[in-house]
């Protein structure tokens, strides 16, 4: 009975239906649009955290001042500290060493290339697969293809400690015409010169597309700066930050005797951060967390803003719903107190008008679902200029809201029914 | 999310279940028209609801206030104890209630208090279970986020249900309402008196005894299982309802005016009563089977894969040929000491299979004791604290790596002395039943039947009787044997 009454409202009245559920679509497109990215980040965000393998990277303890102003780094002493090579092999020996997968030293200088003086380029020194001298570690290898595996060269990695072979960054070698075997004479600020060979072209992040990566020696000799390396990457095993840690990232001494233990004791990645900085005094490191240090600052800054947007959406579309609601109980009123004088109860009537609703709400929901899917993707396109992994449980949110946008709207229109009297209804006073 | 549904009911669950059965006493006992029971149910729902939002904010105001944990125990056994009081005074005035219309006024005051208090006490352990699962890991709106806290919300509209069915069927069985409420009541004192009674002896209100200390372990051991206990009640009352609630009424063409119309009548009230059942039968459906989802499975730690069990040559060594472990996988072996304890370790290769190094490690962690790693894909993980070990350490000591086991290779095999593996038996706590002597007697005795043992210097020793305990108690080292590890020191740290 109740499906068949169902059925039959939705057949006799099916135009404000479909202005019903448009008004619900208008705002669960804009919900979900707004969801999806906040969502994606967050999701984003949470993996970063959970992850079982993290980046630390060490600088010397100046470097680490914060002095950057509209994204320039203003700090003096940038760059004019260094760290020694030779200090390295103790990050292998903190208390979490063995979770310590790999190591990189990185010393940048800028140089230029042959006779073109104004062309300056970064040159970046770095470890490619050394041996590193460890205690108890007898082959412990380590250098950019064990921490930074996303690289890739055409031709051959240089070999290590040479002081005459050099990989290009993909830009510079397609504005220079420089294939694998071509030859370059470096010369450096401090006036040294080099002559070396490109041994290949590798693919890596930004700042090495347009720069050569060379062997850490060849940037030394370059710099003379013998035995001095500018930060350092290191890959640990860790496991996720819960809320110890977190506290523990933020103070290490806020926690007691006890939880500093098990904290100290536990692979997070704020224990060995910390542990670094014991072992190489004139350092500082910290944890490297990609998203939460880009997109995460702008989604967390502008949710606020969403969130009231969704509400806003969320009250309009009630409000809608109810209007409408309200005088498709007007116009049934004789239906209603023809159902109420055969001794059907209030919770009976109600039901029936609250499963149109819901019913609204889920139809609704997935179209406006599947239109803010769209939608999202257009904004993700334009702001952050790649496309969202659309994630799966903002459907079950949209969905819910928009159930809950139509009960909302509900409310008005009960109380027109409890307020009906079938003797006036069905003699047409009302 | 799993977790935040179970214990959610976990939590809740027994107070929903108490309260309901309380409110529907009431409704039974005012129920003289089906209007008033109406206008009662409304009454119960409007006090019940500012009662609830108090008992929350009382629970998490509790929590945030107890920093520490005696603080928390004192916010629970002064919690529990008030909760106690309010179900006693609820039981007492409860027959009252169902006796004299009047009693109601002075019951629904009551019902408001053991709504809240109940709602406060399960607040407070709902709190505490959940510091160790984070809701989130970042504060940024994200799936694990938005799941949790929709745990939450389903959790509370379940358990809404489930008090609005239990509080229709015990007014409709009013008898067995009020013996279910006493038992359910009886079941959560005990959980309650076993926590009040650890606090006070915590606090130091009550001498520690044996007999009292064993009361309270019996008590947490059980309390786990109050729950179930709870919905076993809550089933027979639903099964006690259905067989009280009134058969549908076939409706005959012989029946006419008056008659037709109560027979209507009666067959729509039957046909009311079965939508009650079904929505208590489901209500606890979902709550049976999303707490036994994470008891029996979600929370379920993994498991060990099989130790392959070694035997020691005549030469005093296990020898385990290296083409058998050398795949990159982790080989378990496992090898009970003389004085029954069962000492696992693994060898597995650190490097691929041009490079074999083969790490030999006991299967347990300095840190984190005798749990066991396990392999999944490329990663070697520990149990006990999710740490990943990187693999070519394996076989080092430091951090959480396995603890190293001295061993030797020889014409293609592992060999591992005998007395390294005996050296090993005090890292693991499982012991197996096995033949020992007694060192004082010389009797032959199966150790897990030992009335008495003693360990001293890496072994354990088991006696016969009293005697031989104290004989090798006063001096050890006339009869022990040779020491596997140093002599325990105690150390007494400076107050």
């Amino acid at each position: 009975m109740f499906t068949r009454l169902l059925q039959q409202s939705f057949r006799r009245d099916w135009r404000r239906k479909l202005l019903a559920i448009f008004t619900i679509v208008l705002a669960t497109t804009l919900m979900t649009a707004l969801a999806s990215l906040s969502i994606d980040v967050g999701d984003k965000m949470a993996r970063e955290m959970k992850a079982y393998g993290s980046n630390i990277k060490v600088v010397p303890k100046s470097d680490s001042i914060p002095l950057t102003i509209g994204g320039v780094n203003y700090n003096p002493l940038s760059g004019r500290d260094y760290l020694n090579e030779a200090d390295l092999p103790k990050i292998k020996d903190i208390f979490w060493r063995n979770n310590i997968t790999g190591l990189t030293p990185f010393l940048t200088l800028p140089v230029t290339l042959g006779s073109a003086e104004d062309d300056h380029v970064p040159l970046i020194g770095t470890y490619f697969h050394k041996l590193m001298p460890v205690e108890g570690f007898d082959n412990f290898f380590t250098g950019v293809t064990v921490t930074h595996p996303f690289w890739q060269v055409t031709g051959t990695w240089p070999e290590e400690d040479s002081l005459d072979q050099v990989l290009v960054g993909e830009t510079l070698a397609e504005r220079q015409g420089l294939k694998p075997g071509a030859t370059l004479t470096l010369t450096s600020a401090e006036g040294k010169s080099r002559n070396v060979t490109v041994s290949g072209i590798v693919e890596a992040s930004e700042e090495e597309a347009g720069g050569i990566v060379a062997p850490l020696a060849l940037a030394q000799d370059l710099a003379g700066l013998s035995g001095k390396v500018g930060s350092v990457s290191v890959s640990a095993l860790t496991i996720p930050e819960n809320s110890l840690s977190r506290k523990a990232r933020s103070d290490p001494s806020s926690l007691d005797a006890q939880q500093y233990d098990t904290w100290y004791c536990s692979a997070y990645v704020s224990a060995i951060v910390h542990q670094i900085e014991e072992a190489l005094p004139n350092a500082s490191a910290r944890p490297i967390w990609q998203v939460a240090d880009s997109e995460g600052v702008v989604i967390g800054k502008i949710q606020l803003l969403m969130a009231v947007v969704a509400l806003a959406a969320f009250a309009s579309s009630a409000m809608a719903i109810s209007s409408l609601l309200n005088t498709s109980v007007m116009e049934r009123s004789r239906e209603i107190g023809l159902m109420k004088a055969l001794g059907a109860s209030e919770a009976a009537i109600l039901s029936l008008f609250l499963g149109e609703a819901v019913i609204i709400g889920i139809i609704g929901g997935l179209i406006g679902a599947a239109l803010g899917a769209g939608l999202s993707q257009i904004i993700g396109l334009t702001v952050f200029g790649a496309t969202i992994t659309f994630p799966g449980v903002v459907v079950l949110v949209v969905v819910i809201a928009s159930i809950l946008i139509a009960l909302a709207g509900s409310v008005l229109p009960s109380r027109t029914i409890a307020a009906l009297a079938p003797v006036e209804t069905l003699y047409g006073r009302r | 999310m799993s977790f935040y549904l179970a214990d959610m009911f976990r939590a809740f669950g027994p107070a929903t279940f108490i309260a309901a059965l309380y409110a529907g006493l009431l409704l039974k006992a005012a129920r003289t028209t089906l209007a008033a029971e109406e206008r009662l149910r409304r009454h119960l729902t409007f006090i019940a609801v500012p009662a609830l939002i108090a008992g929350i904010a009382i629970g998490a105001f509790a929590f945030f206030w107890a920093d520490g944990a005696a603080a928390l125990t004192e916010a629970k056994m002064v919690m529990e104890g008030a909760c106690l009081a309010a179900a006693l005074l609820a039981i007492l005035s409860a027959p009252f209630a169902l006796r004299f219309s009047a009693a109601r006024f002075v019951a629904l005051p009551i019902f408001a208090l053991l709504v809240a208090i109940l709602t406060a006490q399960a607040a407070l352990v709902f709190a505490d279970d959940t510091t160790t699962h984070a809701l989130t890991a970042t504060s940024v709106l994200n799936t694990e986020l938005i799941l949790n806290v929709l745990a939450v919300v389903i959790a509370a509209a379940a358990l809404g249900a489930f008090a609005a069915a239990v509080s229709h069927a015990a007014s409709r069985t009013p008898l067995i309402g009020l013996g279910l409420l006493v038992l359910a009541v009886l079941i959560e004192a005990a959980v309650w008196g076993g926590d009040v009674m650890l606090g006070l002896l915590q606090v130091g209100w009550l001498q520690v005894t044996s007999a009292r200390v064993s009361l309270v372990a019996k008590a947490d051991y059980y309390a786990e299982a109050a729950v179930y206990a709870e919905l076993v009640l809550a089933l027979i009352l639903g099964a006690a309802f259905l067989l009280r609630a009134p058969r549908p009424a076939v409706l005959s063409d012989d029946l006419a005016g008056q008659a037709r119309t109560e027979r209507r009548k009666l067959k729509a009230f039957a046909l009311g009563e079965r939508r009650w059942f079904r929505g208590l039968a489901a209500a606890m459906t979902f709550i049976v089977a999303s707490m036994l989802y994470y008891d029996l499975y979600a929370s379920q730690p993994p498991r060990l894969s099989e130790a392959t069990p070694v035997s020691v040559d005549d030469q005093g060594t296990v020898r385990i040929p290296i083409d058998q472990v050398k795949d990159g996988t982790l080989h378990r072996f496992a090898y009970v000491s003389s004085d029954g304890h069962r000492v696992r370790f693994f060898l597995i290769n650190r490097f691929d299979a041009e490079h074999v190094a083969i790490g030999v490690v006991y299967d347990a962690c300095m840190i984190c004791g005798d749990k066991g790693y396990i392999q999944r894909g490329n990663e070697i993980i520990c149990i006990a604290c999710n740490v990943r070990i990187f693999v070519p350490s394996i076989g080092k000591a430091g951090g959480c790596n396995p603890i190293p086991l001295k061993h030797e290779e020889a014409n293609g095999d592992i060999v591992i002395a005998q007395l390294e593996l005996e050296k090993g038996a005090r890292f693991f706590s499982e012991v197996v039943s096995t033949d020992v002597t007694d060192p004082v007697t010389g009797e032959p005795l199966v150790n897990t039947d030992a009335p008495f043992s003693f360990e001293f210097e890496g072994r354990t020793y088991y006696f016969t009787g009293e005697d031989s305990y104290d004989a090798f108690r006063d001096a050890p080292e006339k009869y022990s044997h040779e020491p596997l590890a140093p002599a325990r020191v105690s150390w007494q740290p400076e107050d």
